[in-house]
């Protein structure tokens, strides 16, 4: 067995929140001590709600953002700021592009710089692309952004992450923006270019069904710390954390026949100290206030809870 | 778009083909015709030395274009690149070099330009500096402003992630999106410039060995009521090329805007 | 019993004659929860800026048909009497709660601010009391500006505010996207109640159908500007009978099945390119060339489609 391509070690993140003018700054700590590792070719989901701290961690995998403490290794070396073969697709189709280039020239960029292709040959790869990822290029590859819809800005958005020719793909909420029915076209679209060329890659999303459909790992993130990891199909079926037990339940199905149970009380502002999950939780007793620590439930199976 | 650039046009050739369409040479006076009205030898009337009106505005559009057009491509030039660099950079180098443009920004212009011209002595080299000088912060603000909102944009992080290098992101990737409002800002600088460049020439601290605008304000002072075309026409030249230049600015903003096309 | 909201063929139309609504037509009964579920593009949104009387753009306008609100043509009323409707008898909700609160304003002083729009002056405190307690939020609350809400609390604020008046419709325009699942639930539920405590009528704006299915009674399904199909909801759910229905609901991602995502090709088309005949067919995979791209299908029995029978077995089995 090999080791894995893409891997973080206790990574920590703060951010300084605007304090007051005199006396201590708060600093707000996004990542407190993640530590993810992303196999080749697998596609594992990263799942929070806002807050989580999901971005942040997906920044600082792709080398947007310098984590504060930990290490991200590729395949084994050190990483320190954006590489080649590890590259990102975005939330906003809209603000993910350039307005003022054609989509096209966007597609091009990495090939003549994190490729250093000669002009005519970017072009046609970067043609070539728009192709596989279903946009025929004849029609969209002189257009601007805004003439694009929501979807298809996405499949720009996909050909351009591929053009850098990456080994890992984070991908942020990629899906969020679309409607239902394009949704499925663009995750298809992933799965599709993650079997054909052996992709790793890390869904960032909130969605639990998104989940389900194109990944087989799934690491639960709750203000900073992964709470719960396992096979995607486990947690989703069996979920052991009580946070992913509440947005398990929580996720809304189409079926008028089934209700959602009650939610969990909404988050608070107040930081006990323990468990982040302490304050919500159902089940929270006095252990709770020293934090758990992530263990084994089973090879496969990570929880931080003292009582799962 | 169309009317303040044939408006342009008009005035680039006026200045660039001043002494084929001027009637004679402009600062040669002829004592039999002072302070001569309007007449068909004179269209525009002649001033106090004789000189005739029409032949002094054609050359001082010179004058005005080469002050106001030097003044702003060389301000928008420091501005621009003190802006990249404090709203690309921030930190350190954004604190230093907005203190450096607020310090510019706080001296009253008029004042200052008046004491440098007073001091090293009149020159349209000197006069396009000092206007330079003083004008690049407003531009730098702008860029900084600008630069600094779209550092943290998603497709600036695809463009570094697609392996372009900073100073090509700022150069490629930005910058052109700052075009409209820095080009916007231009033209005034322009039309600003030209004000202040009569200005000076009103005060005296123009270049003697040119015609300007400014200067015939000047010596129109003492006769405003004797001979009211002296003081009109430059008048008119002078707020007609400021609202050409502004007018051009708001063009260049819409033009530029890419849903626009 | 008379509806509520009478929307009768309704069009709305840009000004170069292209439909953003088409001969739409809608009615909400007093208590009633109807939800109206379309991807973007499809005039969920128009519509309810068509009740409103509020357009987001210059050049947009109703064309045709009519809107009647307790009996009352909206159309006919002029425009100071049409703002007195809207607050007083119509109560908005909006998707991104932040954008309409001012920050400036502390949560107390924007419900206020709905009484006074109205003319309702005495007694403020006590009714912003009364109308935050309604929301399930603390009279503390009144205290707090928007920053130090929670995107659930920001929502339930305008929710108050909206239902300040005890206005007889409300229209909540996809109140719930921008909010975590788990915050989700607690403001779907409030609507539900305001619906059976006050014989509100509620017209719900989404695209989500999860939210449909858990909080409406009747649904229509908008696609390219027409409404394809209406049904009470467990109807509707147990047994869509459009293709585009049909395809909506497989398109749903449940995190308790392990299936490949379902796509049904194509887009939304965009308002200045609708496809002649029924606006589906473009993406249906029971389309014939005639009838199908030739005329447009009547809307009957709660269904415009002509390949009705076809649809019964599924019209994505194949796909």
């Amino acid at each position: 067995m090999t080791g894995p391509i893409l891997e973080a070690r206790d990574l920590v993140r703060g951010f300084r929140l605007p304090g007051p003018l005199f006396g201590p700054r708060r600093i707000l700590r996004a990542v407190g001590g993640v530590s993810l590792a992303l196999a080749a070719g697998e596609s594992l989901a990263l799942v929070g709600e806002s807050g989580s701290g999901k971005t942040t961690l997906g920044r600082m995998l792709v080398g947007l953002s310098r984590p504060d403490a930990g290490t991200i290794r590729f395949r084994g070396e050190v990483l320190s700021g954006p590489q080649r073969p590890v590259q990102m697709v975005f939330q906003d189709t809209a603000a993910a592009l350039n307005p003022r280039r054609t989509v096209g020239a966007s597609v091009m960029l990495p090939f003549l710089w994190n490729r250093r292709l000669p002009r005519a040959e970017a072009e046609a790869a970067a043609r070539a692309l728009f192709a596989r990822v279903g946009l025929p290029p004849e029609t969209f590859f002189a257009r601007l952004p805004h003439a694009l819809s929501g979807g298809q800005r996405q499949r720009v958005g996909i050909a351009r992450a591929l053009a850098s020719d990456p080994a890992v793909l984070v991908a942020d909420e990629p899906v969020s923006a679309l409607d239902v029915s394009v949704r499925a076209q663009i995750l298809r679209l992933f799965a599709d270019l993650r079997a054909e060329r052996g992709l790793a890659t890390l869904f960032i999303t909130h969605d639990l069904g998104v989940v389900r459909a194109v990944t087989q790992r799934v690491a639960v993130l709750y203000r900073g710390q992964v709470v719960e990891q396992g096979p995607t199909a486990q947690v989703m079926d069996h979920p052991r954390h009580p946070y992913t037990q509440a947005l398990r339940a929580a996720t809304p199905v189409p079926d008028p026949a089934r209700a959602r149970p009650t939610p969990p009380p909404p988050p608070d502002a107040a930081i006990l100290p323990g468990c982040p999950f302490r304050a919500r939780c159902p089940a929270a007793a006095p252990a709770c206030a020293t934090p758990p620590v992530l263990r084994n439930l089973a090879p496969d199976h990570l929880i931080s809870c003292h009582f799962a | 778009m169309r009317l303040p650039l044939l408006a342009l046009g008009l005035l680039l050739f006026c200045a660039l083909a001043a002494p084929l369409l001027a009637p004679g040479d402009p600062l040669a006076g002829s004592a039999d015709a002072l302070l001569a009205p309007l007449s068909p030898g004179h269209p525009l009337g002649t001033d106090d030395l004789g000189r005739d009106l029409l032949a002094l505005l054609i050359h001082g559009s010179r004058v005005s274009l080469a002050v106001g057009l030097a003044s702003s491509v060389c301000s928008l030039a420091i501005g621009v690149l003190a802006g990249a660099v404090a709203g690309w950079l921030g930190g350190w180098a954004d604190a230093a070099v907005m203190r450096v443009a607020e310090f510019f920004q706080t001296l009253p212009r008029f004042v200052l330009a008046l004491i440098v011209i007073a001091l090293a002595g009149p020159g349209i080299g000197k006069v396009i500096a000092v206007i330079a000088v003083l004008a690049w912060p407003q531009t730098a603000r702008v860029v900084r402003a600008e630069i600094a909102a779209l550092r943290g944009a998603a497709f600036v992080d695809a463009a570094r992630l697609g392996g372009m290098p900073g100073p090509a992101i700022v150069l490629r990737e930005v910058l052109p999106q700052v075009a409209g409002p820095v080009l916007v800002l231009a033209a005034l600088d322009v039309a600003t410039a030209i004000l202040l460049e009569a200005g000076l020439g009103f005060f005296g601290l123009g270049d003697p060995n040119l015609a300007s605008w400014g200067a015939m304000l000047n010596e129109a002072q003492q006769y405003l009521r004797s001979a009211w075309w002296m003081s009109v026409f430059p008048g008119l030249a002078i707020g007609a090329t400021v609202l050409v230049f502004n007018a051009l600015g708001d063009a260049a903003a819409a033009s530029l805007d890419p849903r626009g096309r | 019993m008379s509806a509520l909201l009478d929307i009768a063929g309704l069009t709305v139309a840009l000004a170069d004659g292209a439909t953003l609504v088409e001969d739409l037509s809608l009615a909400v009964a007093r208590g009633e929860t109807v939800g109206l579920v379309g991807e973007s593009g499809s005039g969920k949104t128009m519509t309810a800026h068509a009740v409103l009387g509020l357009f987001p753009a210059p050049g947009i306008a109703v064309t045709r048909g009519h809107i009647r609100l307790e009996g009352t043509d909206l159309a006919t009323l002029p425009p100071a009497a049409r703002r007195g409707v809207r607050g007083r008898r119509i109560g908005m909700v909006f998707q991104d709660p932040s954008s309409y609160l001012d920050p400036l304003l502390t949560a107390g002083r924007h419900i206020g601010e709905a009484f006074r729009a109205h003319g309702v002056t005495d007694r403020l405190p006590a009714r912003v009391a009364a109308a935050l307690a309604s929301v399930d939020l603390p009279a503390s609350a009144a205290a707090r500006f928007p920053h130090e809400l929670s995107g659930g609390q920001r929502q339930r604020v305008l929710i108050a505010a909206a239902l300040a008046l005890d206005p007889a419709l409300l229209i909540a325009d996809e109140p719930t996207t921008a909010l975590d699942v788990t915050v989700q639930a607690g403001i779907l539920d409030l609507l539900r109640r305001a619906a059976r405590a006050r014989g509100l009528g509620v017209l719900l704006i989404t695209h989500d159908l999860g939210v449909v299915a858990e909080t409406c009674d009747r649904v229509a399904v908008m696609y390219a500007g027409r409404i394809v199909e209406q049904n009470d909801v467990r109807a509707l759910f147990a047994a869509p009978r459009h293709p585009y229905t049909q395809g909506l609901l497989a398109s749903v991602l449940d995190p308790g099945r392990d299936a490949p995502p379902f796509a049904m090709p194509g887009g939304v088309p965009a308002a200045h390119a609708m496809p002649r005949g029924c606006r589906f067919h473009p993406r249906c995979p029971l389309a014939l060339p005639d009838p199908c791209a030739a005329a447009v299908p009547p809307f009957a029995g709660g269904l415009a489609c002509w390949r009705a029978d076809a649809a019964r077995a599924g019209a994505w089995a194949a796909a």
